[in-house]
């Protein structure tokens, strides 16, 4: 018999892993081959010395502790979970507040420039009715002067308020329009004997 | 009533949300898994941490167990797993660390002495260290946890005839190991 059948043999009869032939094959080979008595002695302490203490009695408060360290552990994972889940809602909420702040900052009212100590001293405006361009410093900033220039200017009496007014950086779109509906726009103030 | 049938009856406690049911269970079975870890990765201290992530996975898990397999094939899959991640992460650790010799710290100054001093299970451990941990794997499972072939396919997912032949060479290897070493 090879080597390699031989220990193939003595290690699964160590094992428990042969059928009842094979069994009786491997305990007629120990006892009449010298080889494989000699293969059984040694694979036999090694699997004793793998099995001999290989488990040792562990104090008990080990054990005892385990379930009540396991909690104290899914309670902080909880607890980290719970943190985290609130950091998300938190965020994402100061994202959406963020995204309507810069949303609304396109349209400045009257009050907010003249709230605003730090801005510049002159401001250009679009009237959304007569899309007249206003260049307009601090203490022009009103409504009621924007409404006295219009009625000057076009003999048209108009009522101003923050919604009919738009800042420059809205009125440079105007400049993106093609000259046709620049002027199909102007035909229609001149309609509305506007112009 | 068998085994089995007390291990589904705790689990079915348990699903109903009587969290004693999962103290008995633990109870129950962690020396095996203590054991099961501990010659997986070598030492107390790891073999600690793995038990604790066992008994996380297990406590989130088993509320979704389908009385399928037997519980603690059922455990020992979980056991298995969390064991090869945690050989696979401290592999890694080491490649960028002195984990190694820090290991060999924690352990002496181990609060589990007995265990640590037991001069067989140290040999046994640096012994099974050696093997690939996949081959570690099935030898552990077969020849310390007892289990069937059958169950330790059911476990890892490998063949029956390939279990067999990773225990083959993983006794082999250790024979080889021990003789050198140890000179008997």
């Amino acid at each position: 018999m090879k080597d390699s059948n031989l220990q193939n043999l003595i290690i699964r009869y160590l094992d428990n892993d042969l059928s009842d032939s094979e069994l009786q094959e491997v305990k007629k080979l120990i006892s009449e081959n010298k080889d494989a008595a000699e293969l059984y002695r040694r694979f036999g302490n090694t699997f004793n010395e793998l099995k001999t203490n290989a488990v040792i009695e562990i104090e008990n408060s080990y054990y005892s502790t385990m379930i009540p360290r396991f909690r104290q552990r899914f309670e902080n994972q909880k607890r980290v979970i719970t943190v985290g889940r609130v950091g998300i809602v938190f965020t994402t909420l100061l994202l959406v507040m963020f995204y309507f702040i810069s949303k609304d900052s396109g349209t400045i009212s009257m009050k907010d420039i003249a709230d605003d100590s730090n801005a510049i001293n002159t401001f250009l405006f679009t009237n959304n009715s007569t899309g007249i361009l206003f260049e307009l410093n601090q203490e022009e900033l009103s409504n009621e002067y924007i409404d006295e220039v219009i009625n000057e200017e076009l003999g048209v009496s108009v009522k101003t308020d923050d919604n009919s007014i738009k800042s420059v950086e809205d009125s440079k779109e105007i400049e993106t329009v093609p000259d046709e509906e620049i002027e199909i726009f102007l035909q229609g103030l001149t309609d509305e004997n506007l112009l | 009533m068998t085994d089995k049938e007390t291990d589904f009856k705790l689990i079915e406690r348990f699903k109903s949300g009587d969290d004693i049911a999962f103290n008995l269970l633990v109870k129950k079975y962690q020396q095996r898994v203590y054991w099961h870890a501990r010659r997986m990765v070598g030492n107390h201290i790891d073999a600690d941490e793995v038990v604790q992530e066992v008994l996380l996975v297990l406590f989130k898990k088993l509320k979704d167990f389908q009385f399928r397999s037997s519980f603690y094939t059922y455990l020992y899959k979980i056991v298995s797993t969390r064991c090869l991640n945690y050989i696979a992460k401290q592999k890694i650790k080491r490649l960028f660390s002195f984990d190694e010799l820090s290991n060999e710290i924690k352990n002496r100054s181990d609060i589990a002495e007995q265990i640590e001093n037991n001069e067989q299970l140290e040999i046994i451990d640096k012994l099974l260290k050696k093997l690939p941990a996949k081959q570690r794997e099935v030898f552990v499972l077969r020849h310390y946890d007892n289990l069937t072939y059958e169950e330790i396919s059911e476990i890892t997912g490998k063949s029956i005839g390939g279990l067999k032949a990773n225990f083959h060479h993983a006794f082999l290897k250790i024979d080889e190991m021990f003789r050198k070493e140890y000179e008997r």
